[in-house]
């Protein structure tokens, strides 16, 4: 026999995705698919993920799919930074010099150029300029933070290694460059916006 | 002959095709799925038909929203003259790679 206070129990609301992962795929898709981009995920992710994986699995799935969309948009740039910090650190590190100013160039016209071209990209594919600016943002300091990774590593590894930049360089220099990066992005985007061809 | 169409492309607006009036980005999903039985990403699916939609191969129109979508309208997409073309020329450039081949292939021992 049914318990009455059960058939009296509203019906439960329908599971919604993470707000996080809905916000940033919003901020990678172009205004004009945003819409059917969403709700078609979001009917994919009642319709069956929920049902087959439970609501965590089905977060997890959403969350992926949020990423990926990240990482259609600036992935290959995320790598690029990540390896040319790493690479700037480790070699400053390890094989120590006179002259930095080969290093310096490499690492500076490399992450400028990484920085319009995150731009360029997240600008053209969103139409937007504010996901040029974040992107661009985002991939410098992710690159800083493999500079961080191998700084933290060799620390471990050689405890007498030298820091010829110093440790205040390497936590103070990312956010100090960052201003600049974002206008580096919003030039990109700009000229991807604009470049972008019309529906 | 234009632009050859890729392999996913075809997947594609073959299923907007089989699939006429009800062709949105779910559906289509679900057919590319099961016809090249395997998982696809849905950004992939909603990327290609953005970029067959570029190519002017379809065209969309927006529906209304449902509540299990949170009112969120589909995208209905329809193919065009261009994507029919599209899609014989990619079969003929097909048929000219596979002609005088018998089938299937046996590796040699």
């Amino acid at each position: 026999m049914k318990n009455p206070a059960d058939a009296a129990a509203p019906p439960a609301p329908p599971a919604t995705p993470p707000g996080w992962a809905t916000r940033l795929l919003a901020f990678v898709t172009p205004p004009e698919l945003e819409d059917c981009v969403a709700g078609d995920l979001l009917e994919q992710y009642r319709d069956t993920i929920v049902p087959s994986r439970g609501v965590r699995g089905a977060n997890r799935w959403y969350a992926a799919q949020a990423m990926r969309a990240v990482w259609r948009t600036a992935g290959v740039f995320l790598a690029a930074a990540l390896i040319l910090h790493m690479w700037r650190e480790a070699i400053d590190e390890l094989v120590l010099t006179d002259d930095y100013h080969l290093r310096s160039y490499v690492l500076t016209y490399g992450m400028i150029g990484i920085a319009v071209a995150t731009g360029l990209r997240a600008g053209w594919r969103s139409g937007r300029i504010s996901t040029g600016v974040a992107a661009a943002g985002a991939v410098s300091l992710f690159g800083w933070s493999g500079a961080w990774m191998v700084a933290a590593l060799l620390a471990i590894a050689v405890p007498d290694v030298l820091y010829p930049g110093g440790i205040a360089e390497l936590l103070f220099l990312p956010f100090m460059t960052l201003p600049l990066v974002l206008a580096l992005g919003a030039i990109g985007a700009a000229v991807g916006k604009i470049g972008r061809p019309a529906r | 002959m234009a632009d050859v169409l890729g392999a996913f492309e075809q997947a594609v607006l073959i299923a907007v095709l089989r699939l006429g009036e009800g062709a949105y980005g779910r559906a289509v999903l679900k057919e590319v799925q099961s016809r090249l039985d395997r998982e696809v990403v849905p950004g992939a699916v909603h990327a290609t038909l953005d970029r067959l939609e570029r190519k002017q191969l379809v065209s969309s129109r927006t529906g209304t929203g449902t509540p299990i979508r949170d009112g969120r309208a589909r995208r209905f997409y329809t193919v065009e003259a261009a994507g029919v073309t599209a899609l014989n020329d990619a079969r003929a450039a097909w048929q000219n790679i596979w002609r005088g081949i018998s089938r299937p292939l046996k590796a040699k021992a």
